[in-house]
């Protein structure tokens, strides 16, 4: 059996949060990520990379476990990978030089998000992780882009401090942006 | 209070009446559907399955011929059934019990029970003899139809009491399931579409007979327990396990079963306490022992445990773990192209409680002054090693 690693993905958006090896590995993947996870895998050194508090976690149901091909080459830089295809997640890949999704924000009312994403395809789904600054579990807010071009997604009622948004489109690397209320 | 039971007997010069030559045979009957019924289990003795052979229309449409091959059954009041030959299911008596649903996956239980029915008058005799009425009860059956669900609970069927007879399939019956049928309520054809033997939505199919017994005990030295006869064609493989003397040994064989009779053993327990497995040994972790997990993981995921350990087991004190972490610090990627930067060991641990990992570097420009926002304090990944200590008992 060739050596393995362990790629912890965005189950329906592909892209790869973590990756890691076992010395002893199983016969067979676990089904799901809840023992490599916990309550959430904790994303930090994203945003304000000068700020060693931001700490978000992806919350269980947004993961995928999957089990690929040891690549040393891919293995220290998984949040450059995404998964081929999400639902036949057997292949990792680069991001063929997509840019993150930029998102502005804008303060309303009612304060909203406007995410673009260069080249995205009609119907695409999105997903916005909201977040307080420096850490706590998250909102998520799920939508599609309309059309080619910007998507807006409105914010719910938030109390006033510095938050986090962490968004997520299929083929493009995690967009962040923090905003204030 | 319920009398005893009566044998029959008889004396010199004794009119017979036809009651008690028929309780002469009715005690026997009895006898045996006593034993029957409380030393053993109910269920198919052999025979009786659902052979299901496609074949289509002129028009190429096709659909499945269902027979019921021959076999021997006994019934949860002690009664055995007899079905002498191959008897083909018959989709008008299952239209006339079943309203097919229009879902063709649903599978409709076929049930089979006992059933007494008069044999035709004698004719032909002189005399007194010379009656009208039968002499003979043919112990006959009836192969009939349920809606999807009645094949539950089946077991929990009412049990005659311990003096009764067996039942007549009038005015006591005993339903054992043969299997299921499916049906495709859009075709033009009125016939069956499969069969099977279990349903695997509820796990429910055909019962075969058992035994009560506190012993089994073999007078030739060895005993074989086995999921069919060793000559039977299945398309799974027949397992049994074996329990043999030897001169100065013995030994218990667990594998699959050859036609004559063997055993390939994947699995053997000597006498003397060896065992022997053929293949890998898994599954619970043995007390007292130390399990080791190792690999590189990456910042603020859980770090993995070894295989075998449960985190129950962790979380409720019976593992102890015993985790090593350090910062990888080759192969990085810097945080951008341009500028010198050097990486710093910024933290590196694993939370006692939730084995979530802490490992992180910072990143400095060293470019003077620097051209880049620095520092920057960026997850990393660590070699880790888990140790588990299972509690000795």
């Amino acid at each position: 059996m060739n050596p393995q690693m362990d790629v912890l993905y965005m189950k329906s958006f592909g892209q790869v949060l973590a990756i890691f090896t076992r010395a002893s590995e199983p016969d067979t993947i676990e089904s799901t990520p809840t023992t490599f996870i916990g309550d959430g895998l904790h994303l930090r050194g994203i945003g304000d990379l000068m700020d060693p508090t931001i700490d978000v976690v992806v919350p269980p149901g947004q993961l995928a476990l999957t089990r690929v091909d040891l690549n040393p080459a891919q293995l220290l830089m998984p949040r450059s990978l995404r998964v081929k295809d999400p639902q036949n997640p057997s292949a990792l890949s680069d991001f063929l030089n997509a840019a993150p999704p930029t998102v502005a924000h804008a303060a309303g009312p009612p304060p909203s998000l406007t995410v673009t994403a260069t080249a995205v395809a009609s119907g695409t789904p999105i997903l916005a992780l909201i977040a307080a600054a420096p850490a706590g579990n998250p909102m998520t807010i799920t939508g599609s882009f309309p059309a080619p071009g910007p998507v807006t997604l409105t914010l719910p009622s938030l109390p006033p401090g510095k938050y986090y948004a962490v968004v997520f489109v299929p083929g493009y690397p995690v967009g962040v942006q923090n905003f204030p209320i | 209070m319920t009398d005893p039971i009566a044998r029959p007997g008889f004396y010199e010069g004794e009119v017979l009446p036809a009651a008690d030559l028929t309780a002469t045979v009715d005690y026997a009957r009895e006898q045996m559907a006593r034993h029957a019924r409380y030393a053993h289990s109910w269920g198919i003795v052999t025979g009786l399955e659902l052979k299901s052979s496609t074949t289509a229309t002129a028009g190429g449409q096709s659909y499945a011929v269902i027979t019921v091959s021959p076999g021997v059954a006994i019934d949860g009041t002690g009664r055995e059934i007899v079905v002498p030959d191959a008897v083909p299911l018959n989709p008008t008596d299952f239209l006339n019990q079943v309203f097919p649903q229009p879902d063709k996956t649903i599978l409709y239980p076929v049930f089979l029970l006992g059933l007494d029915q008069a044999a035709p008058a004698s004719s032909g005799l002189a005399g007194a003899c010379n009656s009208s009425q039968s002499t003979r009860t043919q112990e006959s059956y009836n192969i009939f139809y349920g809606a999807p669900g009645s094949e539950l609970k089946l077991s929990e069927q009412a049990l005659p009491g311990f003096t009764d007879g067996v039942d007549d399939g009038v005015t006591q019956s005993w339903k054992i399931l043969l299997g299921y049928v499916t049906w495709d309520v859009t075709s033009t054809q009125t016939q069956f579409t499969g069969s099977v033997d279990v349903n695997n939505d509820n796990n429910v199919g055909r019962q075969y007979v058992g035994v009560n017994a506190a012993q089994v005990v073999s007078g030739s030295g060895a005993l074989v327990l086995a999921t069919h006869p060793a000559t039977a064609t299945d398309k799974n493989a027949i397992m049994a396990v074996k329990i043999e003397e030897a001169p100065n040994d013995g030994q218990l064989l667990f594998g699959k079963l050859n036609p004559d009779g063997s055993i390939v053993p994947v699995l053997t327990v000597k006498s003397t306490g060896d065992v022997i497995a053929t293949g890998q040994i898994s599954g619970a972790v043995t007390p007292g022992s130390v399990q080791v997990q190792s690999g590189i993981a990456f910042d603020g995921m859980t770090l993995p445990l070894p295989l075998g350990i449960d985190p129950a087991d962790v979380a409720a004190g019976k593992v102890t773990l015993h985790i090593h972490v350090s910062l990888r610090m080759d192969q990085l990627q810097t945080p951008a192209a341009v500028a010198d930067w050097e990486p710093f060991p910024f933290e590196c641990h694993a939370d006692l409680a939730t084995r979530q990992l802490h490992c992180r570097l910072k990143w400095r420009d060293m470019t003077n002054p620097p051209t880049q926002l620095s520092p920057q304090i960026l997850p990393a990944f660590c070699d880790y090693t888990v140790i588990a200590a299972v509690a000795a008992s």
